[in-house]
Formats: C-alpha cells, structure tokens, sequence
C-alpha cells in the first residue's frame, strides 16, 4: 500500500507580529444550535494497532483551538516523516474547544490515515465530548478512555 | 432607507400585488390564445413570473433597513486578513497587500497565492505580510477554485476573524476598525460591506455599478435576516465557518461512506472480473478486499464508528495484498486497491482537507456558505458603507464571463440546494435566496418577450385574446406599479436603467448559465471557475460576444416594417400592431445597452486607489529580483 507523500504546507507568517495577546476569555465559543442524541456505539469494532507499529505519544491541554492544533501539527507531521505510524494523542486535560479545534484534529486524522497510519485521542475530556456530540463527530471519531483502549491492546 | 420611503415603498408593493394579481389572473383565465398555444402559454408564464420576481423585490424592500452604527471594535481580537488572488498582476495584488497591511486595527495579513509564483512570496516577504499557496497535498486533488484557497488558508492560520478581500480590492486604513463591532453580537456569522469599483465611467457602459443591490437589496435582505455575503469585502468568523464544516461533514458522513463502499464494491467486483481473465492467480487477493469492503458494509449498518470501519478496511485489505507472497500481484491491481482505500476513508484522505468550512459544491461559495450558516441559526450583517475600491470588468467578454459565473453558481445551488428545501432558514430567508436565483431565470422570459412581438409582426398570430382598453386597464396599473417601487427603492443608487437593461439584454448568458448548472447538478458536467480579469485583455472584440443580441435588433427591426407593412395592406390589426409596435420600442431600448458595451475601450481616467508609494516599488522590485527576499520564518 502507499500513501501520498506531504510535506509541510507552503506557509509563511507575517513578520508583524500580532500587537493584541489573544484574550481567550473573552472568545467564546458559539456551537451550532442541535439537539443532542445518544450514539450507539459497538466498542467491538474498535480497532487494534497492528504489531510492531511505530508509535507516537503527544498530549494537549487547555484550549484546542485553530492556535493549539496549528502547534501539534509539526510534531505530527515529525512523527509521520519516516513512514507510517499511530500517533497516540492525550486530550484528558483539554477543557475547552472551539469547532477550530474539532476540525483541525479530524484534518490531522486525515493527514496521518493518508501517510498509512493514524491518529487516535484518548483520555476523558467533557469538553471534546461535548463537542463530539454536538456535531455528532462521535459518530465519526472515537475518543477512547485510555491509551491502552485507543491501542486495541485488550483485543489484540 | 427613511422612514417616509419605506411607507411609500410598502404602499406600493401593497398595490403591486395587488395589480399584478388582478392582471396575471385575468390573463390566465381569459385571454390566452389558446390556438397559438406555444407562443400564448410562454407570454402568459413568463409574465406570471415577472410578476413573481416583481413580488418578491416588494418583499425585499418591505424590510429594507439601514443598520444604526456597530459599537467600535473592541480592543485585542484577532484578526487575519486574506487577500485571494490566483492570476493577478503582481504590482495589482502588492497595492491591495500593502493597503490591506496598513489597516490600523492590528491584524494580519496574508497573501493567498493559488498560483504559486514565487515572486508573489518576494513580494509578501518584502511587504511584511504573510503568504499561503497550496501544499503538495492539493497535487492531483480538487482544488476548488477560490472555496479551497481560502479553506487551505483557514487551516494554516489562526485569526478568530478573516477578513476575505479580492486581489482588486483595496481597503481603506478604517475598513476594519468599522465592521468588527458587529462581532460583540456572538450571533453574527459575517459582515459584509459594498463592493464599489473605481474604474467605472459616469455612462456605465457595462452596468457594472451595483448601488441597488449594495444598498437596497442588500438592506432588505438584511431586514430580514439574509444579508449575503459576496465573497469580498467581508469579514467572518473563524468558528462560524469551522463549526459549518464540521456539521455539513458529520451530517454527510454516513451517506457518503455507504454510496463509496458501494463504489469500492463495484469497482473490486470489476477487478474480479479482469483478473478472472488475466490473472487468475491474485483472484484470492481480490475475493478478500471484496469480503472486506462486506464486512465494512455490515459494520456501518450496525452503527459502528465510521473512523473505525475505515481504519479497519484499509488494515484488512492492506493484509489482504500481503496474504499471499506467493502471488506476483499486478502493479496496478495494487494501486486500484489503494485508489479504492483512499476514496472510502471516512477522514477523506481523497480530498487535502477533511473539513471544508466554505462550501465547494458550488462556483459561488459565498453565496452556499451564507445560506448554510444561515440555516444553522447564525445571523449577518450588510454595513452600508463603502470601505474598499476595487476593477469592475474592463471590456464587455470579461463582464460577461464574470455574470456567467454567478448566474451559473447560482443555479447550481438553486438546483442542487433549493433554499426552499434547506432545513433551518426562516420562510422569509428561504424567499431571499430564491429572489436572487430565481432572478436568473429571467433570461427565459426575455427570450418569450422578444419572440412574441416578432411572431405577431410577421405572422400575424397574436399571442393574447383581449379588448385593448381591457388590457391596458389592467396592465398599465400593475407596470406602473412596478416601475414606480423600482425607482422609490433605488432612488439615490446610480445605474437604475442601466441595470435593468443588463438583466433583459444578457438573456442568452442567463440562459447558458441556467442550462450549465443544471447539467452540473443532474449530469455531473463540470463547470470551472472563470477567474475575473483584471487585465481587460478582450476589448478590442467585444461584438463577438453580443452577436445574439445584435441579430435578433436587427430582426426587431425587420420585423417592426413587414408589420406596419402588413397592417398598411390590411392583413394585420392597426391596433395590435401598435401596441406590438410600443412593445418592439421598448425590446429594443433594453437591447441598445449592448452596442455600448461592446463599443467600451476601456476606463481612461487616473487610479485614485495608486498612492506614490517607495515602500511598494521598492517591493516590486525586490519581487522581480531573483534575490530578493527570502519567505520569513514559518508559522509554527
């Protein structure tokens, strides 16, 4: 199987720096108006890591937002440059999440699945829960309860 | 709008549905003729949605609004402003930079470059401005024109506001010190302000000036909650177009993972077939790929998490390849297991992004992306006030195209994505979309409006059956009516008649556009994305782009003498031919905006938005230089 070599995107900042410090209490996150539904979800189709795959530990804490997940993209993107490799991410001490971050993480699923591997978070977050939920994204990406859980390790 | 006005314009709009009404049934239930059927029937429809199109620019005034001032911008937002530019002319998109870079709220600015010329990132580094062009992600992908350069730049920075301006359109130094108050209202999706053009002469020869629609319309629209957002001049918020992305991908996530496990079947059931024939040997390979995508079908079907289900297709076909070493596999026998792979996965490693928060589906993105947003219960604003100058087309083939790609945008979203349909818009936001797309279809009944007369003058097959003072007692109220709320509405906005010529006269580019968005829709055509020139390259033969317009003049022409000709012999009503006389008059004064059209040469007189500026042909320079600045430090 091969995959689609990327590299870094073309991107260059600004020399300006921004002059306001983001004042993050003050950015409140609006979500999509939704009703919330319970998911049925089979934990049998969780799927194990094959042996001897490369893995990857990153975590983030605080605020996922377009800024956070800018910054866990290069590491990603390190982890991933000698082949593919799952790419374990500790999201328990995440406690709030703008819809940037929701996306931005599923983009770097898709960036880690397109090189052959993958991306998988892990750890309890209410924030990303909620999230999950309120866009039904639970329906697409699970956020396991553990790192062993995101390994498929009791099933392997 | 002031308060007198809008009684006068509610008043008429009272009375023009109330005409129209009277006249429309009083054509459809006595005076159709039914035994010219197919010239009768398509007056009579196209004057019943005349009328309609009447009503719902009434509607839309009904509301028409002028927004009191937002609070000043609140201190420490941030900010990025993207300038979109594929073909432009360097020295073009380095004035816009450098305006844009000077704005006094603290922001940033980013050159979006889709045509990756490096002289353009010269020139952003020299500036001091950021520069995004498309990774090797986007190689052998859907770019999505426009849509994917802003989408690819919405990825790569981090600003909770984007400021979208085109790469013509210069700002003022206040442009966003003005609009971002709106935002302290958490609701507010987008902000959008006029697009004004500097290079527009006082005649207007191609009716490029919109003051009715940046000003009443977009007040109406605005007054009833579906203010547009047209692609420039706007600002949006990040988590607005983020959280519209995330919900359109989850809602079509399972749908589309079933249609592509059911393609992937298809195409693996094909590779049985030709392998059966030339290869039976890696016949085992497939027969397993085959039983996987099953497997993926069945755990969709129980409701399993699709990231799963993928993650899982790929190992199991990927073992699959490597469960037989015995077997030499065909080269391209592995690369279709992979094609088949990369389409199926949920996180759409098919596409360089999995999220697209501004709409691809469409050549007019701004105009989907607002609706969406609408639907999802996020509100806009139209600030009337101009803030940014920008180039109207220069020469009558560039316009042209322009209007074919709204129109043709337009209805692709008509088609695919009916307003009406939507779930979340209010009724009255539903009408709004539906005003603007449907106002193309207007091409149709002007080709009816033109043919009708022609068919009366040489032929004598009248398409109406009615006592003239009958007709004109009906029918003269309800244009009255009309022509009296078009001018009370736009009184102020430059280019009224202009405007209204232009949507009668480029009836066959309405109609081509029509008929593109459906074959887009129902047969899957593609339809590309015509970057506007701002080069004006085409001036010199602008006849050729109006040759439908210019024959049938001319067989207005003809038609108007055979008639008086017929009429003098006897052969022919003296009235009907009179009235159809009037009717040819008018044809004609709306088809004569053609002729200056393609006449245009071009604008002559100086660029008020070309500052003598050392910073910018400093710029210029070092961007022309094959050492001039390198890209500054990467974004982390």
């Amino acid at each position: 199987m091969t995959a689609k070599a990327q590299t870094q995107p073309q991107t260059q900042a600004p020399t300006q720096t921004r002059t306001q410090a983001r004042n993050e209490s003050r950015t409140r996150t609006v979500w999509p108006r939704r009703r919330v539904h319970a998911l049925h979800l089979d934990p049998g189709a969780r799927t194990a890591v094959p042996q001897g795959t490369r893995l990857h530990d990153l975590a983030v804490d605080g605020h996922l937002d377009a800024t956070a997940v800018l910054r866990l993209r290069l590491p990603v993107l390190d982890a991933l440059q000698d082949g593919p490799a799952v790419v374990l991410v500790d999201v328990s001490a995440v406690d709030r999440i703008a819809p940037s971050g929701v996306a931005g993480m599923l983009d770097l699923v898709r960036l880690a699945r397109s090189r052959g591997g993958d991306l998988r978070l892990h750890g309890r977050s209410a924030a990303i829960e909620h999230a999950h939920r309120t866009v039904r994204l639970d329906a697409v990406v699970r956020t396991y309860a553990g790192r062993e859980e995101a390994l498929g390790v009791a099933r392997a | 709008m002031s308060e007198s006005r809008l009684v006068t314009v509610r008043v008429l709009a009272t009375l023009l549905v109330a005409f129209g009404l009277a006249y429309v049934g009083w054509r459809w239930t006595g005076t159709v003729a039914w035994h010219a059927w197919w010239i009768a029937v398509p007056l009579v429809v196209a004057e019943t949605y005349s009328l309609g199109e009447s009503v719902l620019f009434g509607l839309t005034m009904w509301n028409a609004r002028r927004r009191p001032s937002p609070p000043p911008a609140r201190e420490g937002l941030a900010v990025d402003v993207y300038i979109a530019t594929y073909n432009e002319p360097l020295e073009l998109v380095a004035r816009t930079a450098l305006a844009a870079r000077d704005m006094t709220y603290p922001h940033e600015t980013y050159v979006l470059d889709d045509g990756d010329r490096p002289e353009f990132a010269r020139m952003a580094a020299a500036l001091g401005v950021g520069y995004v062009t498309r990774g090797p992600e986007w190689d052998g992908r859907a770019r999505f024109a426009k849509a994917g350069n802003v989408n690819n730049a919405l990825f790569r920075t981090t600003g909770d506001f984007i400021a979208i301006l085109d790469a013509d359109q210069v700002p003022e130094p206040r442009f966003l010190d003005r609009v971002l108050g709106y935002f302290e209202d958490e609701t507010i999706a987008f902000v959008q302000t006029p697009q004004q053009f500097w290079n527009v002469p006082d005649d207007d020869p191609l009716g490029s000036r919109a003051e009715l629609f940046y000003g009443p319309i977009q007040q109406g629209k605005d007054g009833w909650g579906a203010a547009f957002f047209c692609g420039s001049n706007a600002v949006l918020r990040r988590e607005a177009l983020m959280a519209l992305g995330l919900t359109r991908f989850s809602q079509e996530a399972t749908g589309r993972l079933r249609t592509a496990l059911r393609g992937a079947r298809s195409r693996v059931q094909d590779l049985e077939g030709r392998l059966a024939v030339r290869a039976p040997s890696a016949l085992p390979v497939a027969e397993e790929a085959l039983a996987a995508i099953r497997r993926a079908e069945g755990r969709v079907r129980h409701g399993d998490v699709l990231g799963e289900v993928t993650y899982a297709l790929r190992q199991e076909i990927h073992a699959a390849t490597l469960a037989h070493p015995d077997i030499d596999l065909p080269e391209d026998v592995t690369a279709e297991l992979d094609d088949v792979v990369e389409h199926v996965e949920v996180v759409r490693t098919d596409q360089a992004l999995a999220i697209q928060p501004m709409e691809t589906s469409t050549i007019t993105e701004d105009m989907a992306t607002a609706m969406h947003l609408h639907a999802m219960g996020w509100s806009s604003a139209y600030h009337h006030e101009v803030l940014v100058l920008g180039l109207a087309p220069d020469d009558v083939g560039t316009m042209l195209s322009q209007r074919h790609r709204w129109a043709t945008g337009s209805m692709q979203v008509f088609f695919s994505d009916n307003p009406l349909a939507v779930k979340g818009l209010t009724l009255a936001q539903r009408l709004m979309y539906l005003g603007t797309m449907t106002s193309y279809l207007a091409g149709f009944s002007a080709l009816v409006y033109l043919a009708a007369p022609v068919v009366f003058l040489l032929t004598g097959v009248f398409p109406l059956v009615a006592d003239p003072v009958a007709f004109a007692l009906r029918f003269v109220p309800f244009f009255v009516c009309c022509q009296a709320m078009f001018l009370v509405a736009g009184a102020g906005s430059r280019g009224l008649w202009r405007g209204q010529q232009m949507s009668f006269a480029l009836f066959p580019t309405w109609i081509a556009a029509t008929l593109s968005g459906a074959a887009a829709v129902f047969l899957g055509r593609h339809v590309s994305f015509a970057v506007t020139s701002k080069t004006g390259t085409d001036g010199a033969d602008g006849w050729r782009h109006v040759r439908t317009q210019v024959v049938l003049m001319v067989l207005l022409g003809l038609a108007a003498v055979i008639g008086v000709v017929r009429a003098a012999a006897g052969d022919a009503s003296v009235t009907a031919t009179a009235v159809t006389l009037v009717w040819i008059a008018v044809d004609l004064a709306m088809l004569w905006v053609v002729v200056g059209a393609a006449r245009y040469r071009g604008f002559t007189g100086p660029d008020p938005t070309a500052p003598a500026s050392s910073e910018l042909d400093a710029a210029l320079v070092l961007a022309t230089a094959d050492d001039g600045p390198a890209a500054s430090r990467p974004l982390p």
